[in-house]
């Protein structure tokens, strides 16, 4: 069985846009297939590295394969379940798109974030949950793959290239660059640019039907492996319209 | 030479309190005496135990040998440099204590503590700044003395980190050791209810200098584990702390 952890790049909802005819399907299950194997998906949307981890200690015994995405580190990290999806909030300017009985707990998080942030120990946090997670799957043999979507990012690096943190202690691959495959969808789509300024992304794990299904190749052929891969430069994503429809034809 | 990291317990403050004449010492200062080394101390009072790392990592280098006390692992260990001195407020009681100027940033954390404080994230912070520490002693060959004062204290049975990694010795207790002597002394218990504790590292002016040995003889110790409120040597009489009596008096 496989266990996946993380945030919007791993979870599975829109489940409603599910359509395994039309191949639209998020990455989990197409990888699913390939495995033959069941999937449990423990990654929920806008959460932190901390959820993730937490999630990963309380169950991940339970599976002989897992993949671990790896949120942006700079999430409020220990947020109490009911706050969970807060996790982004910083600027005073988030205050006012939160649904109301959040905006009191926001407007806290905003006084609190110039005291209470840093950037350091974030990080120090995010290697030593990477280096936890792959020691436990190390020590119990579960095959472990590494998704970092905001490494070799603009997200994290003005050029695109580079890594936050040290991955020498990996015990599988480490795929990097997701979020530059997002990016570029987005940027080539006028449409899509156009929705996301005001409406929520429907696209699964931010990436369009195709490029899915291609994500879940890559995820199948790295599995045994212990490669440091940047998925953005695999030439079979496509950036094509068509397969972004369906997240122009639903509405949130 | 010898670096030393942490919170109070390894902060040479109050300097006022230091009289050498007369054998009144913070323990590294013993230290440096008891072995002719020199005692560099990188310790700051009321800080967490993420902020002794950070001066570890930069620091660590230049010592031959390390001490490394860990604070309170609940205390804050995000919060940005300038307001380091707060990392041990962890309750409404203690606000009224602040520095008017720190007084604002107090209470924002007060108010977001319910939503984002989480022990099993302190905790494992503590573990992993523990591991790395000793981690980075042994691949280094630095002999290293963790000193976990607020471990195994009275009844306190299991510690909340594993110290399996460690590459030198673990003194737990201390705080039992500082709580013993105020709870032998009405003047001392008054005294550190209602304003800063004047002792060097939480400690009398007799158990510094005992604190001191027993470090020293630490680096050559095989033990995994010592539990310093155990210990026969620590004396809890109020002539140690006749120091500060006087000059409080005088104040």
């Amino acid at each position: 069985m496989i266990g996946i952890y993380g945030d919007s790049f791993a979870d599975t909802n829109p489940r409603e846009l599910h359509d395994r005819e039309k191949e639209i399907w998020p990455w989990a299950y197409w990888l699913g297939e390939s495995c033959k194997d069941k999937i449990e998906c423990h990654a929920v949307s806008a959460t932190s590295l901390w959820f993730s981890f937490t999630k990963f200690l309380n169950t991940y015994r339970n599976y002989d394969k897992i993949v671990f995405c790896y949120t942006n580190y700079m999430r409020w990290n220990t947020l109490a379940d009911e706050y969970i999806s807060l996790s982004h909030v910083r600027d005073p300017n988030d205050v006012p798109y939160l649904m109301p009985n959040f905006q009191e707990t926001g407007s806290f998080l905003v006084e609190a974030y110039p005291i209470l942030y840093r950037d350091d120990l974030n990080r120090f946090i995010y290697q030593h949950v990477f280096n936890e997670v792959n020691r436990l799957c190390k020590k119990y043999k579960i095959k472990l793959v590494n998704l970092l979507p905001f490494e070799n990012s603009t997200f994290y690096f003005p050029k695109g290239i580079g890594q936050m943190i040290d991955f020498s202690l990996n015990t599988g691959p480490c795929l990097t660059g997701l979020m530059e495959v997002s990016t570029k969808e987005i940027n080539d789509s006028e449409r899509l640019l156009t929705r996301l300024k005001h409406k929520n992304d429907l696209r699964h794990c931010h990436i369009n039907s195709y490029n899915n299904r291609i994500l879940s190749s890559i995820i199948f052929e790295n599995m045994h492996t212990t490669n440091i891969k940047n998925v953005s430069l695999d030439s079979r994503f496509k950036f094509d319209e068509r397969f972004l429809v369906h997240a122009f034809d639903n509405d949130d | 030479m010898i670096g030393l990291f942490g919170d109070s317990y390894a902060d040479i403050s109050p300097t006022k309190m230091t009289d050498e004449a007369n054998g009144i010492l913070p323990w590294p200062a013993h230290l440096a005496n008891l072995t002719g080394e020199k005692v560099i101390t990188h310790g700051k009072t009321a800080t967490s135990t993420y902020w002794s790392y950070k001066m570890f990592i930069k620091y660590h280098n230049a010592y031959d040998k390390i001490v490394f006390v860990y604070s309170e692992y609940n205390r804050w260990h995000t919060l940005k440099d300038q307001y380091e001195r707060l990392a041990y407020l962890v309750d409404n009681d203690r606000l009224e204590l602040l520095d008017p100027q720190f007084r604002e940033a107090g209470e924002a954390l007060m108010k977001v503590k319910p939503f984002i404080f989480d022990e099993e994230f302190n905790r494992f912070i503590y573990q992993s700044i523990f591991d790395k520490v000793n981690r980075i002693c042994r691949q280094k060959a630095k002999p290293i003395i963790n000193i976990l004062p607020f471990e195994l204290n009275f009844k306190d049975t299991e510690l909340p980190i594993d110290i399996s990694e460690a590459a030198g010795p673990c003194l737990t207790s201390l705080l039992e050791v500082s709580l013993t002597e105020a709870a032998r002394s009405p003047f001392l218990d008054n005294h550190i209810r209602t304003m800063p504790d004047h002792r060097h590292n939480h400690l009398n002016s007799y158990n510094t200098k005992v604190m001191a040995n027993i470090v020293m003889d630490s680096f050559f110790t095989n033990e995994k584990l010592i539990k310093l409120a155990k210990d026969p040597r620590f004396q809890y009489d109020d002539a140690y702390i006749q120091h500060i009596i006087k000059y409080l008096e005088n104040v």
